[in-house]
């Protein structure tokens, strides 16, 4: 099988290559670098990054240029792309007044998400609604912290995410790095001639897995959320990994902070088992999607949650994906 | 038979040209599969591989300098050859001749990329 290459980044021409177009659910950026021999573009500019097969590509990336390295002396240029919460990384919260930081009251979550976003110019938000309303005891103070850290202590509370999608929409939504039973697989990864599988690694361990979570909120608020390990783990009686989640600014009711307790516990109390692998490039791959692998020589199968996708194309290595799934 | 072409301004008798061009396939391979994936990144510019002869010290100077700037020069010949080339590499060898003692004549092979 032969298939033509396809490479568009606005503001480059006689694109050589694009490494590293993607990023992972922890993210929370998705990035690119671009190699090319004109750029035209300047720090700060909009950019799309279109990539793929002449006869099937997609914008993967839409965001912004904030890095461009000339490089001598070959005469090309190397271009950083980051996706639209960058503006969110770099803005830092400052009140005017010390005495007088932002606040927020009866607030629900993602109310709460799509206000701070928009302290960084982020305007093109969606997000879902967890139920979860802050500011009910106190009223939540934002002050001298990065736009993106507010929110992902908000997801972290929730167990949530929030990440831009190709086309620069801001999302805060309910996926979990894992497949659940509702999930539907949008592609799969397989052997043979029909194939895409290049390269798969496949590893299990307990790195991540914590079996014990301790929330510690205002007003001496805690709360324990504890269970045995999981299904082939083996542990001492009484052993306890343990994660500790501490929000005194935010966490202001015992309910709140039993809820993150038990929301981070059924999070974190699983075996880390991942897969990476390289497979052909398909330009429909992104994070956060569920795909199913179908790896003989491993025996491996199932759905999987895919937690980083990354896409290259270079002239030695074609158009590639490189992958990494979690269950 | 060597016929007289030009290579910006310097004579050269040409005895062959030889022609390469090149497509540019990324190749994958699929485990399991009993096939070569391929992708079709581009094409190479054609170069042509140049051999022949001439005389003087003067134009092998003259060609040797067309290697430290990056101009084009256009190699002409017979039948209204005119390509606008890039000198890549030239290697030459001094060919000793007892009938010409005024002149040196030197062997020449040349790789020009074409633009």
């Amino acid at each position: 099988m032969s298939k033509e290459l396809y490479m568009s980044v606005t503001g480059c021409s006689n694109i050589i290559s694009i490494n590293s177009c993607g990023g992972d659910w922890q993210g929370p950026c998705q990035s690119a670098v671009v190699e090319c021999e004109t750029c035209t573009l300047d720090i700060g500019d909009a950019v799309t990054v279109d990539m793929g097969f002449s006869d099937d590509h997609a914008v993967l990336l839409t965001g912004y240029c904030k890095n461009i390295n000339p490089k001598a002396p070959d005469g090309t240029y190397q271009v950083h792309i980051y996706d639209k919460l960058i503006l969110a990384q770099d803005f830092l919260i400052v009140s005017d007044d010390v005495e007088n930081p932002l606040t927020y009251e009866n607030i629900a979550a993602e109310d709460l998400v799509g206000n701070v976003l928009a302290l960084a110019s982020i305007t093109d938000y969606a997000g879902d609604s967890p139920g979860f309303t802050y500011g009910t005891v106190y009223p939540v103070k934002v002050q001298l912290t990065k736009s993106w850290d507010f929110v992902r202590q908000i997801c972290e509370m929730i167990a949530w995410w929030c990440y831009a999608d190709s086309t620069g929409t801001v999302h805060f939504v309910d996926r979990k790095p894992y497949p659940e039973a509702e999930d539907v697989s949008s592609h799969t990864f397989d052997t043979g001639n029909t194939g895409d599988l290049i390269l798969v690694n496949h590893t299990k361990s307990d790195d991540k897995l914590r079996n014990k979570v301790v929330v510690y909120g205002a007003d001496d608020i805690a709360a324990i959320a504890q269970a045995s390990a999981p299904s082939g783990v083996t542990m001492p009686a009484g052993f306890y990994k343990t994660a500790v989640i501490s929000y005194p600014e935010i966490i202001d009711t015992a309910q709140m902070a039993q809820d993150t307790a038990e929301y981070n516990l059924t999070l974190l109390n699983r075996i880390t088992e991942t897969i990476t692998l390289d497979a052909v490039g398909d330009p429909s791959l992104t994070r956060g999607q569920i795909v199913t692998i179908d790896e003989p020589n491993l025996s491996l199968s199932g759905d999987w949650f895919l937690f980083e996708c990354t896409h290259r194309i270079s002239a030695n290595d074609g158009y590639r994906v490189h992958c990494t799934l979690s269950k | 038979m060597a016929a007289l072409w030009t290579l910006g301004a310097v004579d050269v008798y040409v005895d062959s040209l030889a022609r390469r061009k090149n497509a540019i396939w990324a190749e994958i391979d699929i485990i399991n599969a009993t096939a070569t994936t391929m992708h079709y990144y581009g094409a190479k510019s054609a170069v042509y591989r140049v051999r022949g002869h001439l005389w003087g010290r003067a134009d092998i100077d003259t060609l040797e300098g067309y290697c430290n700037t990056s101009t084009s020069r256009t190699l002409a010949g017979p039948n209204a050859l005119s390509v606008t080339t890039k000198l890549k590499s030239l290697d030459s060898t001094r060919i000793p001749d007892k009938t010409d003692t005024t002149n040196e004549l030197f062997r020449v092979e040349m790789e020009l990329v074409v633009q």
